[in-house]
């Protein structure tokens, strides 16, 4: 019966003369609670930062070694809007003023420290919300050899097909992006044909019933290998492609290397 | 005799928050993240115990100053507790579960307007000692919880042919794709609803 006569007590109090005491008290009571809540927070911040960003970099990994497999290492690297190619290490602020902007890439090494390829990343308007994706870019061929789609709102069970249809994933196994004569942009432009309808390797088939979705993907694939291969192949050697990467290629086509 | 009676009483506390008073299906508060988020059922589950933890851990706080916060600001005050504890849990999904994190996206930080928190704040964790506040906010918690879970079952099932991800019919089978729409949402709450009124 405790409850009832709290209740009973609460509701029976005089009341408050308005003069100044309440105020003090107020601010006092409101001061004491934020720095409580302020120094739970703080703490729960600083306990659990170690943990999520070793989830952040298990996650990256993992998508990385997905799409481009044998990968045990990764050098990050972006392309600034000059062209210029960044290394990004521990010393490069991620957010801020100074945090660079460009198109992130990752290179994945084998465990004989060879790279197997260029991931990269790219997003634009789907037909919900952006659409966020990462493909795999082998600079030797001049292929995409795969594709992810990392973050999309599209419409569930009609375009989120773009995210696991196994058949629009084919399309991104071998899609042919080499670039053209002056090297300033592609040979063909990706584009989406409709579904039954793939002559060539640069076209994406859509998905029946996620037309716009496919489309949007093979849109944000063209604009990103349009602005972004060229400068990777004009400057492949600060990837670690180049003479290493002839050398891997012949031994690929003796039956050795990988 | 008297901790007897105290522990049926705690105990009647924690069944009358948890089914009579039911924040989703007879206080009909909270209906935003239930619609939202109830579209899977790890969803559910993810939001109910996040939104059990807010609460609990709210009302603990809250009881335990409730003397010493001026009636004038205890909205404000109770706000900042909610918002705190919200913030807190944010972190905590994300050390546990990128994935859950991902897909639970802009509605772990709506915890704070949910009105199921704030209502028990005000009318039972500011006028109540520490523990019988912990055994209310825990029926409110599981209260919600079985609603929204209940919910999950039904739009996942119908709506994707998977639980938890694992797909339960063949490949044949063609999903009721509105279920986990916005609109068939608001049909399983009704029907729901309809249920609880009835049993």
């Amino acid at each position: 019966m405790n409850a009832v006569a709290e209740v009973e007590n609460t509701a029976a109090e005089p009341a408050v003369p308005a003069v100044k005491p309440p105020t003090v008290k107020m601010v006092l009571s409101l001061t004491l609670i934020a720095t409580v809540s302020g120094i739970l927070i703080v703490l729960t911040h600083f306990l659990t930062k170690p943990v999520i960003d070793e989830n952040k970099r298990v996650a990256l990994q993992n998508s990385i070694t997905a799409i481009l497999p044998g990968t045990v290492k990764i050098e990050e690297r972006m392309v600034l809007a000059d062209g210029k190619i960044l290394q990004i290490d521990q010393s490069v602020p991620a957010k801020g003023k100074d945090a660079p902007v460009g198109v992130r890439t990752y290179t994945g090494l084998d465990k004989d420290n060879r790279p197997l390829g260029i991931v990269v990343e790219a997003s634009g308007t789907g037909f919900q919300d952006i659409i966020a994706v990462i493909y795999a870019y082998d600079p030797g061929r001049q292929l995409i050899t795969g594709m992810t789609v990392m973050s999309s709102k599209e419409t569930p069970g009609l375009g989120d097909k773009i995210e696991s249809d196994q058949q629009f994933h084919a399309n991104f196994k071998s899609l042919d992006v080499r670039l053209n004569a002056a090297a300033d942009g592609l040979e063909h432009a990706i584009i989406a044909v409709k579904n039954g309808q793939k002559t060539n390797d640069w076209q994406v088939e859509g998905i029946t019933g996620a037309t716009i979705s496919s489309k949007a993907v093979a849109g944000i694939m063209n604009a990103s290998t349009t602005s972004v291969l060229p400068q990777i192949q004009k400057q492949i050697s600060a990837f670690g492609f180049g003479q290493a990467s002839a050398a891997r290629d012949s031994a690929t086509s003796t039956g050795g290397g990988q | 005799m008297a901790a007897a009676k105290k522990e049926v009483q705690n105990f009647d506390i924690f069944i009358k928050s948890l089914w009579k008073e039911n924040p989703v299906f007879a206080q009909l508060l909270g209906l935003c993240p239930t619609l939202a988020v109830s579209n899977s059922v790890s969803n559910a589950i993810a939001m109910g115990l996040a939104t059990s933890f807010v609460v609990i851990m709210s009302s603990f706080l809250v009881s335990s100053l409730r003397k010493t916060i001026p009636k004038e600001v205890r909205i404000a005050a109770f706000i900042l507790i909610i918002a705190t504890y919200v913030t807190i849990a944010e972190y905590l999904i994300q050390a546990v579960s990128l994935e859950v994190h991902k897909s639970l996206g802009a509605f772990i930080a709506l915890i704070v307007v949910n009105c199921q928190i704030l209502g028990r704040q005000e009318a039972f964790a500011s006028r109540n000692p520490v523990w019988p506040s912990i055994v209310d906010a825990a029926g409110t918690g599981s209260g919600f919880l079985i609603a929204i879970v209940s919910m999950g079952v039904i739009r996942e099932v119908l709506g994707a042919g998977t639980f938890m991800g694992v797909p339960l019919f063949g490949p044949n089978y063609e999903p009721w794709v509105i279920m986990i729409l916005p609109g068939g949402g608001f049909f399983v709450l009704g029907f729901l609803l309809l249920v609880y009124v009835t049993i």
